[in-house]
C-alpha cells in the first residue's frame, strides 16, 4: 500500500507545490487548510508523514502539532518554517515540552521534499 | 622747604604708582590663568560636543538600520510561499517538459532566477534575525578548522582565479564559543568579497592570520585587491550598500558578517586602501558572552 502524507497550510501556493511534488510518485499526498481540518482528518486517516506550517490563523502550528501528538506520538512531523520571529519562541516552547519534530526551512523545491519523504519513510538506504 | 615736599610727594607717587603697577601685573596675570581655564574649559565642551554628535549620528543610524532591517525582513518573509510556489510550479513544468523543446532551456532559466530570489530573500532574514535561535548551537570549536571548512567551499573559486592563500597563526590557538554556521558563512562572505576585489588585480593573494589577544581570537583577513574609497568604507557594512554590478552583488554580505559577530559579543573592522587592499579583523571573545 502507498505511504500517505498530509501538507497542512493555510497558503494554496504550498498545499499545490506538494500535490505537484508527489504527482506520479508512490505516495499519496493529501492537503488541509487549517489545523482543525488537519485534525479531522489525522483522526479518520493514518498518514505516514506530515507537513505543518508554523504559521497559520486561528491554530498555528505549535498549537496543531500539540494537538497531533495528543492523538499520535509517533507520525514524523515536519514543521516548515521561514525564520519568522515570534514563532520561534513558540517552537522552542514545544521543544521543551517534549514534543518532537523536524525543522524545514521554506522555501522547499521539489527534489528535497522527496528527498527527505524518502529517507524519513525508508529509511538511509533508499538514497 | 617747598622742594622737599615736594619730592617727598612724588616719592610717595612713585611708591603707589609701583604698587598700582604690581596689582595690574597680578591681575592681568589672573586674567590670563582665566582665560586660558576658560579656553581649555571651551575645547573640552567642543569635544563633548563632538561626542554627543557622534553618538547621536550612531544612534540615528542603528534606528535606520533596525528599521531596513525589519521592514524587509517583513517582505521577505511574505515573499517565501510565493517562492515556493512558483518554484515548485515552474519545476513541474521543467518535469514535463522534452528536453529538445524550446520551452526546456528558458523553464531552467526561470528555476535559476527563482533560486536568485530565494538566495536573496534568505540573506535579508539572515541579515535581520542572525541569532534567531539564540541560545541553541553554540559549542566550542577552533576557528582554525572552521577557516579550512569556508576555505573548501570556495576552493573552486580559489583556484579557477588563482588566488594564492597565505593562512599562518593557527598553531595553539584556543576553542571558542561559537555557532559554526554563522561564523563559516562570516568567513565565506569576507573571503567572497576579497577575492571579487582581486579579480583586476596583479598581485592575487589573500592573507589569512589567527591569533589569540588577551580574553580574544583575533582573525584578519587581507587582500591585495581593489581597496575601498573613502566615501565607501563608512558605509561597507550598511544593507544594500553594493558597489557590484545588478546581479552580482546585494550589498547584504558585510551587513550579516557585521550582525554575527554582534551576536557573539565579538567585533569587525576594516581598514583599506584604494588600489593597494584591504584588511578585514575579527574579535571573537574566547568565552561566552551574555547578550
Ligand atoms: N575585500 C574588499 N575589497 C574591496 N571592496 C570590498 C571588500 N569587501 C567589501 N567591499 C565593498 O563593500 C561592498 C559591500 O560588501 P557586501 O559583502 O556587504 O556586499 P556585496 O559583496 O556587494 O554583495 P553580497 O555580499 O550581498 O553578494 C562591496 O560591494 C564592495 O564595494
Ligand atoms: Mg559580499
Amino acid at each position: 500500500m502507498s505511504k500517505r502524507i498530509l501538507s497542512i497550510d493555510d497558503d494554496e501556493a504550498i498545499r499545490k507545490s506538494f500535490i505537484l511534488a508527489f504527482e506520479g510518485t508512490e505516495y499519496k499526498i493529501d492537503t488541509a487548510e487549517s489545523g482543525h481540518e488537519a485534525l479531522e482528518k489525522i483522526k479518520t486517516n493514518l498518514y505516514d508523514l506530515l507537513f505543518l506550517d508554523l504559521k497559520m490563523p486561528e491554530m498555528d502550528g505549535v498549537e496543531a502539532l500539540r494537538k497531533i501528538r495528543k492523538i499520535s506520538k509517533k507520525i514524523p512531523v515536519f514543521i516548515l518554517t521561514a525564520f519568522h520571529k515570534e514563532f520561534f519562541s513558540n517552537l522552542k516552547l514545544a521543544s521543551e515540552e517534549g514534543l518532537v519534530f523536524e525543522l524545514l526551512e521554506k522555501p522547499v523545491g521539489v527534489d528535497e521534499i522527496i528527498l527527505i519523504v524518502k529517507s524519513v519513510l525508508e529509511g538511509p538506504q533508499a538514497y | 622747604m617747598e622742594k622737599e615736599i615736594l619730592e617727598k610727594k612724588l616719592k610717595i607717587a612713585l611708591q603707589k604708582a609701583s604698587i598700582l603697577e604690581n596689582m595690574i601685573e597680578n591681575t592681568t596675570r589672573e586674567l590670563y590663568q582665566k582665560e586660558n581655564k576658560l579656553l581649555a574649559r571651551e575645547k573640552d565642551l567642543l569635544k563633548q560636543k563632538d561626542e554627543l554628535e557622534k553618538t547621536q549620528e550612531q544612534l540615528i543610524r542603528a534606528e535606520r538600520l533596525s528599521i531596513i532591517g525589519q521592514m524587509s525582513a517583513g517582505i521577505a518573509h511574505e515573499l517565501n510561499n510565493p517562492m515556493m510556489g512558483i518554484l515548485n510550479y515552474i519545476q513541474y513544468c521543467l518535469k514535463h517538459t522534452p528536453e529538445n523543446d524550446n520551452k526546456y532551456s528558458i523553464l531552467q532559466d526561470a528555476i535559476k532566477e527563482i533560486n536568485r530570489c530565494i538566495k536573496i530573500v534568505k540573506d535579508i532574514l539572515f541579515f535581520s534575525h542572525p541569532g534567531l535561535e539564540m541560545e541553541s548551537g553554540y559549542e566550542k570549536k577552533n576557528c582554525n578548522i572552521i577557516l579550512d571548512n569556508a576555505l573548501n567551499l570556495l576552493s573552486y573559486r580559489i583556484t579557477e582565479e588563482k588566488v594564492f592563500i597565505n593562512k599562518h597563526g593557527t598553531k595553539g590557538l584556543p576553542e571558542i564559543w561559537m555557532k559554526a554556521n554563522n561564523i563559516e558563512q562570516v568567513f565565506v562572505n569576507l573571503i567572497n568579497n576579497a577575492l571579487d576585489a582581486l579579480k583586476e588585480s596583479n598581485k592575487k593573494e589573500i592573507d589569512i592570520d589567527l591569533s589569540q589577544k588577551d580574553k580574544f581570537v583575533q582573525i584578519t583577513i587581507t587582500d591585495t585587491g581593489c581597496g575601498i574609497s573613502k566615501e565607501s568604507l563608512h558605509r561597507i557594512f550598511d544593507p544594500f550598500f553594493t558597489t557590484k554590478p545588478v546581479g552580482k552583488g546585494t550589498g547584504l554580505g558585510l551587513g550579516i558578517c557585521h550582525n554575527i559577530i554582534k551576536v557573539h559579543g565579538g567585533s569587525i573592522f576594516c581598514e583599506s586602501k584604494l588600489g593597494i587592499g584591504t584588511k578585514f579583523t575579527i574579535l571573537l571573545p574566547i568565552e561566552r558572552r551574555k547578550h
